[in-house]
């Protein structure tokens, strides 16, 4: 049972270790495509049971209602990832850095949005698939909701899991008060993969 | 084995450009080709075979893919054409142009050199029912407004008709109480006068009596009769007497008095409009509430000018009256409450106009817009249903008047009802 307990420890440090990494490469290739600092908080892990959504709420580190933007993901590892946009975050402001207007539209604004939605997942997924050497591909991102915190948009939803791994990642951009949670989610039956992954790693070590 | 994609390519109904990192096109399938309506296109510069490109939006995203090794989207709903391509549905679609949702990724050469790779998705049959979807959905929404606010109307019919048939209820418990207590009143009274005559002849006997008997000098008969007075107490008597048949006299005059009121008040002619003098209804209404004001202590300050005969439903507007004292009455301080009355008649704009005014708690300016809808009630649960100035909107809008409000937070309220003396048609 302990040996059981250890490894799952093990297991967890380890991808851990891994989202580290990731997020090292990631902030530092976003840094150069938005020619400004990122910073991001060390990535924490939370199991989620689906009849228990709200729970979410005691372990995030963000829980405030904001814009809730989504994204699924499919290859090696399968799952979506959430990314909750402050609500006074103020990323419009990366618009030029983007190419568009300093004054975007409404539907430039989302579309902006979405992109940055899109090169946050892509950062973080990329970072990970390089470390444990894997494909991941990407759907197109959609709004989920235009104000909504995450736990709230669980509970309302009729849920197709029982339990998931929802690994939080937060975002800031200082210099335009940019601030955003990002959440690489996978349905329990799809974390086996991951943990097989991690489980190599530890086998090399 | 070895297969020939080609076919997939040039068959799929999908664009697909591939560009290279200075956007010249290496290669357009026969979508983009059929779209363009051109031949090759093979060698040329991206923007200037499709103008239409926004370039700097376009070679961002191009960078961004190169240096984060992703895939870029775009959707038809915040960027519905990035190509000029016409519609895939001509006839039944709702625009001329094709909507689009474009995804850019990167590729390589047969040399290793990144190249960028555009699709481009037909999305116009989603947006066209999303659209249709959209329509349906606002078409929906106003039928479902429409439904609720006559809804709202029905429920507010429905009470201003279950109100007027309770007040038809009252008005007629009161007109056959008024008529049962008048019987036994037609005998009461001038028996009552007759037994004060009486009372008034039989003092004056004895008056005469006694006279007598004091100029006869018989000493033991005025003895014996000062003896008996003393014995049966007879001048408590005569003033007992006396004053107790005012006194009845007097409650008689009252009970007949608030029959008259409650008569007045319940003229049970309702569902016809008639002729009427409001200052009538005024005074039989605080004569009915007379017990309530004085329970709450509350002062009255009538001042009830001339007005002409107004052709009017008496029973609804002495309703209304009743309803606004009711207010008052609950919103002054027990002991500290004026209650002011007006009435009068402005004939420049040929209305009469009476004011109900009180030195209450006021209403609170979050309130006044809601006062007169049906069920609001800032009193406690239970103790008031929220329909009194609801019910006293309808009667005079039934009138074609109007109840305007002027009302200050613990400076009291002040209503004012104009009625055109057109009354009702």
């Amino acid at each position: 049972m302990n040996e059981m307990t250890e490894r799952e420890a093990m297991r967890r440090d380890a991808l851990q270790e891994v989202l580290n990494i990731s997020m090292g490469q990631a902030a530092n290739n976003l840094a150069q495509l938005i020619d400004t600092r990122v910073h991001l908080s060390i990535p924490r892990l939370h199991w989620v049971h689906s009849k228990h959504p709200e729970k979410l709420n005691e372990t995030l580190a963000v829980i405030d209602a904001g814009a809730l933007m989504r994204q699924s993901f499919r290859g090696d590892l399968r799952g979506e990832v959430i990314v909750s946009f402050d609500e006074q975050s103020r990323h419009h402001l990366l618009a030029e850095c983007l190419g568009y207007r300093a004054s975007p539209s409404l539907a430039e604004c989302h579309e902006l949005t979405l992109e940055i939605t899109n090169i946050l997942a892509g950062a973080c997924l990329k970072g990970l698939a390089e470390q444990l050497e894997i494909e991941i591909h990407f759907g197109p991102p959609s709004i989920l909701s235009a104000h909504s915190s995450v736990t709230d948009y669980l509970s309302r939803q009729p849920l197709p899991w029982t339990d998931a791994l929802f690994m939080e990642i937060r975002f800031t951009v200082e210099s335009i008060s940019m601030g955003t949670d990002l959440l690489i989610c996978m349905p329990g039956e799809y974390t086996n993969r991951i943990f097989a992954l991690i489980d190599e790693l530890l086998g090399d070590v | 084995m070895s297969l020939n994609f080609d076919p997939v390519v040039n068959n799929i109904s999908m664009g697909v450009i591939v560009v290279d990192l200075t956007c010249i096109i290496r290669y357009a399938n026969p979508f983009v080709c059929d779209c363009h309506q051109a031949g090759s296109l093979a060698g040329k510069s991206l923007f200037d075979t499709f103008p239409e490109l926004p370039r700097r939006w376009m070679e961002k995203r191009i960078e961004s893919v190169v240096m984060l090794q992703n895939t870029s989207f775009t959707s038809w709903q915040q960027r519905p054409q990035l190509f000029n391509f016409p519609s895939s549905r001509p006839i039944t679609g709702a625009t001329g142009f094709m909507y689009q949702s474009c995804s850019f990724f990167r590729v390589k050469d047969a040399t290793g050199q990144p190249l960028i790779c555009i699709t481009i998705e037909d999305s116009t049959a989603t947006a066209v029912a999303h659209g249709r979807l959209r329509q349906a959905a606002v078409k929906l929404e106003k039928e479902r407004r429409y439904q609720k606010d006559l809804n709202k109307k029905l429920e507010t019919a429905q009470h201003q008709l279950l109100q007027s048939a309770k007040l038809a209820s009252i008005g007629q418990l009161a007109a056959g109480i008024a008529h049962e207590i008048n019987n036994p009143l037609a005998f009461i009274k001038p028996n009552l006068i007759a037994l004060q005559d009486a009372a008034g002849r039989l003092e004056t006997l004895f008056n005469g009596y006694s006279q007598l008997i004091q100029q006869s000098g018989d000493s033991r008969l005025i003895n014996a009769m000062n003896a008996l007075n003393e014995k049966m107490d007879v001048e408590v008597i005569r003033e007992d007497v006396r004053d107790t048949v005012d006194e009845v006299l007097e409650g008689t005059v009252r009970i007949e008095s608030i029959v008259g009121s409650l008569k007045d008040f319940s003229k049970l002619n309702q569902n016809e409009h008639q002729q009427a003098d409001l200052n009538a209804g005024i005074r039989s209404t605080l004569s009915i509430m007379r017990a309530e004001l004085e329970k709450a202590f509350v002062k009255v300050q009538s001042d009830l000018g001339e007005l002409p005969l107004l052709n009017c439903y008496p029973v609804q507007l002495n309703q209304v009256f009743m309803n606004m004292i009711t207010n008052s009455i609950h919103a002054v301080t027990p002991g500290k409450g004026i209650l002011a009355i007006r009435s009068g008649f402005d004939a420049s704009k040929n209305e009469i106009q009476i004011t109900v005014a009180d030195n209450g708690c006021g209403i609170a300016p979050e309130h006044q817009g809601r006062i007169f809808d049906p069920f609001f009630t800032t009193r406690e649960v239970g103790s008031g249903a929220g329909l009194g100035l609801s019910v006293a909107y309808g009667n005079v809008a039934g009138h074609n008047g109007e109840i305007h409000l002027k009302s200050a937070p613990n400076e009291g309220t002040v209503f004012t009802i104009s009625l055109p003396l057109a009354g009702v048609s």
